[in-house]
């Protein structure tokens, strides 16, 4: 694994920098952001069909937002990049999801290894109960064996800093991960996925619980977050996909009830000029 | 599932009331310019001073139709087609205001007559006035209708309002190259015809948002063939 440069001085974050030699603590998977590719991917609940066929990239640097009404199977799309999908019985998948090119649905790959290389973080903030802000972002650290001592507790300094949080935590360390307010306990479950160093960030309607103020300081870090990851982002607020994202994909249900990709282009090609009137009624708040 | 609804009811009246608006703006406008011609064939005084005062409520009128936009942008946060027509009325508002500019430009050069005749029975300075105001009414029923296609044949008219000016510009330099006292008056008709030119240029400007509006991209449509070593 090469060893990653020392981030650049700008407004952002700063990470403490990496010593030469130094080896990403995560095995496996390519070092930085990853490209994510489905094709012609379709998923079913038992016998019902709940997308069909879609095809979409994900680009690393970018954050691409999937758009569409309740229903459209956007969550099921994105719960198939990380193996998510098939946790619930009589869950199947048929197509191609591609990380880096390799199929993580091939025979021999290790579900648990794509969900660490492939970070997830839900509506609502669900921090670890029983434990405080530094065991949470330890966890997955610790459950994989990545890091002890000093090192963990660098680590998850490291990723407190990426997620924004680490100025408003970092004296209370010890406190419940409950203790936080809602924006701060989502903010520390980015942290908790951003410990084991994943290649692509999913969240799936990540600020939908939370108020304004807090939604904003996410969509913030998103932005800062986007040069080193490959983020998706699933969410019903047009606006926020709008300010958000690089790039769009629409998904619509049709009267068969399963969900196709409509269109999917640069967000600000989308939301002024879409090419389909289905994409259009949507955006333009026509049909909900 | 999508479930088909009735719609954004009301930001689609609000839209449809903005479009009215702009209409209203048009035709004040356009009565300006007709106004403004009828008083210089008579060198009419007051008629010329009601103009350059009504002048104030069309720029009045065109900021309460900004206001209006602005509001819709603010509240209903548009996209796609609805934050277009949004934009293209900021910007078709904006022209014709200023056409309403070249109106009271008009009417103030009856006012600067103060006695003395026309150089010149008027000919080429109404027809072009009749063109421009042709193509203006024609581009707001474009703006309507959200006629790409109409909107560039309104535009390519220019030229006749080009080809008129140059006509004009020619034979007042005859007027005065054959007599140097009728410099002032000639030069006050050549800017009556220089502010029917402009108007007719916004015009296009309008038709050029009509079009931007369909289709997302702003093009040029009025490269004039008689600027070309005419």
């Amino acid at each position: 694994m090469a060893p990653m440069a020392p981030m650049a001085q700008t407004t952002k974050i700063t990470l403490p920098a990496r010593a030469a030699g130094e080896q990403r603590t995560a095995p496996a998977g390519g070092a930085g952001a990853a490209t994510m590719a489905v094709e012609q991917l379709s998923a079913w609940y038992g016998a019902r069909q709940a997308i069909r066929e879609v095809s979409l990239e994900f680009r690393p640097g970018l954050v691409t937002a999937i758009i569409g009404p309740s229903g459209c199977g956007k969550s099921t799309l994105i719960r198939c990049l990380n193996r998510l999908h098939e946790v619930v019985p009589g869950a199947r998948v048929a197509g191609r999801v591609r990380l880096n090119g390799e199929d993580i649905y091939a025979p021999g790959v290790d579900p648990v290894l794509i969900r660490r290389r492939v970070g997830m973080v839900f509506q609502r903030p669900n921090p670890f109960p029983t434990m405080s802000i530094f065991d949470n972002v330890a966890a997955g650290l610790r459950l994989n064996g990545l890091a002890r001592g000093y090192e963990l507790e660098r680590l998850v300094e490291r990723s407190l800093q990426q997620a924004a949080l680490w100025e408003e935590v970092k004296d209370k360390l010890r406190q419940p991960g409950t203790a936080l307010s809602g924006g701060q306990q989502q903010r520390l479950c980015i942290a908790r996925a951003l410990a084991v160093e994943p290649e692509v960030l999913l969240l799936d309607e990540p600020t939908t619980a939370l108020d304004p103020i807090a939604t904003l300081k996410i969509e913030e870090l998103l932005r800062q977050l986007k040069d080193d990851y490959t983020i998706v982002i699933v969410t019903h607020n047009m606006q926020q996909a709008a300010r958000v994202s690089d790039y769009t994909a629409f998904m619509l249900a049709g009267s068969d009830r399963v969900g196709e990709l409509v269109e999917t282009g640069p967000t600000r090609q989308l939301f002024t000029t879409p090419r389909d009137p289905r994409t259009e009624a949507y955006i333009t708040g026509r049909f909900g | 599932m999508a479930t088909a609804w009735t719609g954004r009811a009301g930001f689609d009246r609000a839209l449809r009331e903005l479009e009215d608006e702009v209409l209203v703006l048009g035709s004040m406008v356009d009565k300006a310019i007709e106004r403004s011609m009828e008083a210089l064939k008579r060198l009419d005084m007051p008629a010329a001073r009601e103009i350059v005062q009504n002048d104030l409520i069309i720029n009045e009128k065109r900021f309460q139709i900004e206001e209006q936009a602005i509001l819709l942008i603010a509240t209903q946060q548009p996209m796609a087609g609805d934050l277009r027509r949004i934009v293209a009325v900021l910007n078709i508002v904006t022209e014709l205001e200023r056409i309403g500019d070249y109106a009271a430009g008009t009417a103030r050069i009856v006012l600067r007559h103060a006695g003395q005749p026309l150089l010149k029975p008027l000919i080429d300075l109404p027809r072009m006035a009749d063109k421009a105001r042709d193509m203006l009414r024609r581009s707001l029923e474009a703006f309507v209708e959200r006629d790409a296609a109409a909107a560039k044949r309104i535009a390519a008219e220019d030229d006749e309002v080009d080809a008129l000016y140059n006509q004009v510009y020619r034979e007042l330099l005859t007027y005065v190259l054959s007599d140097p006292r009728t410099m002032d008056r000639a030069t006050w008709l050549l800017w009556v015809s220089h502010n029917l030119e402009r108007s007719a240029d916004r015009v296009t400007n309008i038709c050029e948002r009509v079009v931007y509006e369909v289709s997302g991209t702003m093009e040029e449509l009025n490269v004039s063939r008689l600027e070309e070593g005419a």
